[in-house]
């Protein structure tokens, strides 16, 4: 099976500050990894680079094979779709409409959408639980129903990797879990893969298969989840002692 | 409101109100003498008034108005701000000084347009570098930009007008506050609004998208360089032609683009023609309105139009804040 990204010894900086150095790294469908690091490690530079919107300062990321740079912004959408930490919405918009904007990739130019997109896109919104609020303007929604849009036009641009930054933001503690599993649910095992940028360890623990620790030197750690979330890891990671305590198959970690 | 009730509506508004810029004028015609020119061009004095006067006058004050509300609609979706306008922008400003300069210097007729395009087009490119549009999406720093080249241009327009032989000046000076009295010629506008219209429909989905944010469209797939060259481009010409031929008419980028939002939504297929629409409809209007109220004297139509969006710009700031 070929892996839908590899990073090649990629290198990423903000500024003239180097975030990333030399990551190796391969996402293979069906995966869900979850990246962890303190403030300013490059979580969120990463995730864009994969989208093609931060260039690489060295390396190269190849989508299914195919270099980023090489790809048109189309391709690009097609093979990875991100959720952004924030999102503004200045002009009243249609929530049905947004979710739409997410077939814009299978698209022709100047495409309509056909059958296939509304009922993918019936389907997103169903699935994030917001057939109540489709037919309004997302400018009168509270955060965390625009997160759930967010995530539906993500579902509906049906992209091989899903690139979430943050995606707890503004979600409810009593369904942040639910929605987040109900979205990878809806993904393909054999096709799709997930990358989420996490704050809480115990939910990358929760819901992922893979970590990635980027650490504050720009090194990295990869692997299985069940190997790499040990408390001495993240006391690493996060540069202040870690104790793990485990309750059936709940693993949490608390600093101190 | 759906769109298949907007456009025709629209159009009828403006049927409505070209007839009756068609009837009402600073000079005052029997209803019967302006029919019978219609009909059967009887009547000399009716005759000349509605084929000379009237009628490419109304033609004229739709062609510019619809290109000005639609550089509004453009330039509010380049910075993704309700707000911006060529008028408030500068743009205007530097197209308008682009074509005194030329008035000044003498130069022929046909350079005016270039010039305004010039003028224009530097405008912008001060605009976008020092509001630092493209990284900061901040209001109040992209209007005080716009707010002081306006300034700066208006103040260039001065030092021309005051070095400009005074037999000039009345001619300069109703140009300046848009008078459309001097419709030279109504193909030029015309053309340019007609090939501006089909790549900017045809990129509607795309400019939708836009709206979104710059990095939130290009992950969806959209080629966001592309469409801000489209969007700049063609605020540009149509703003720049616009004022070479009507001279700077403020305000009709504002108020015609946000009144189709609040009826219709942000939709590009839509808001475009529909704003064209309203554009002429709201210019038709000013102008009948410069020509009658004060009749016989005619006030230059951008005078209405300014009285009209200076409100309306208050409360959209008031509204944003």
């Amino acid at each position: 099976m070929r892996p839908l990204a590899e990073c090649d010894r990629v290198c990423l900086d903000a500024g003239t500050t180097r975030l990333v150095q030399d990551l190796r790294w391969e996402l293979m469908p069906g995966e869900c990894w979850g990246i962890l690091g303190p403030n300013g490690s490059g979580k969120t530079t990463l995730l864009h680079a994969l989208a093609g919107l931060h260039p690489v300062a060295q390396g190269e990321i190849r989508l299914d094979g195919t270099p980023v740079g090489k790809l048109s912004r189309k391709a690009i959408a097609r093979h990875a779709g991100l959720l952004f930490q924030e999102t503004h919405y200045p002009f009243p918009m249609r929530v049905r409409e947004l979710v739409m904007a997410g077939r814009y990739a299978w698209q022709s130019r100047g495409g309509a959408s056909s059958d296939h997109d509304e009922e993918i896109t019936a389907r997103a919104i169903a699935v994030m639980r917001l057939e109540k609020v489709a037919e309004r303007h997302v400018d009168t929604l509270s955060g965390g129903e625009r997160r759930r849009v967010a995530l539906a036009t993500l579902l509906s641009q049906q992209a091989g990797i899903q690139l979430l930054d943050e995606p707890e933001n503004h979600l409810d503690p009593g369904i942040r879990l639910k929605l987040l599993e109900s979205f990878v649910d809806q993904l393909d095992s054999h096709k799709q893969t997930t990358v989420m940028v996490l704050h809480e360890p115990a939910l990358a623990v929760r819901l992922c298969s893979h970590l990635l620790l980027l650490f504050e030197d720009g090194s990295y750690l990869a692997g299985e989840t069940d190997r790499v979330a040990t408390a001495e890891n993240m006391s690493r990671l996060y540069g202040t002692p870690f104790h793990a305590v485990r309750s059936g198959k709940i693993l949490l970690f608390y600093p101190g | 409101m759906q769109g298949r009730l907007l456009i025709p509506l629209l159009l009828l508004c403006l049927l409505l109100i070209s007839v009756l810029s068609l009837f009402l004028g600073s000079v005052q015609l029997p209803p019967a003498d302006i029919l019978s020119a219609i009909l059967f061009r009887e009547d000399a004095l009716a005759s000349e008034i509605l084929w000379d006067y009237r009628l490419p006058r109304t033609l004229f004050a739709i062609v510019i108005g619809a290109m000005l509300a639609m550089a509004g609609a453009m330039m509010q979706t380049l910075l993704r701000n309700p707000l911006a306008d060529p008028y408030i922008l500068g743009t205007s400003g530097g197209a308008a000084a682009g074509v005194l300069a030329a008035f000044y210097l003498s130069l022929p007729v046909w350079f005016h347009l270039v010039a305004a395009v010039g003028g224009a087009l530097f405008s912008t490119i001060l605009l976008l570098l020092f509001s630092g549009f493209i990284r900061s999406r901040d209001t109040n720093r992209l209007l005080l930009t716009g707010i002081v080249l306006t300034t700066g241009w208006g103040a260039l327009i001065t030092f021309l007008l005051t070095l400009s032989p005074s037999s000039s000046l009345p001619g300069m000076l109703f140009w300046l506050v848009g008078d459309l009295n001097e419709q030279a010629s109504l193909a030029v506008p015309a053309l340019v609004l007609l090939i501006s219209l089909p790549p900017v429909l045809f990129a509607a989905r795309p400019l939708d998208m836009l709206l979104l944010g710059r990095q939130q469209a290009a992950s969806l797939g959209v080629d966001v360089a592309r469409m801000h060259l489209l969007l700049l481009g063609f605020a540009i010409l149509l703003t720049a032609t616009a004022v070479a031929f009507a001279g700077p008419i403020g305000f009709v980028g504002l108020v015609a683009p946000h009144i189709i939002r609040l009826i219709s939504g942000s939709g590009h297929r839509l808001l475009i023609p529909a704003t064209a629409l309203l554009g002429g409809i709201l210019l038709v209007a000013a102008d009948l309105l410069s020509r009658t109220l004060v009749a016989p004297r005619i006030m230059p139509a951008g005078v209405f139009m300014t009285l009209l969006g200076v409100p309306l710009f208050l409360y959209l700031i008031r509204r944003q804040s």
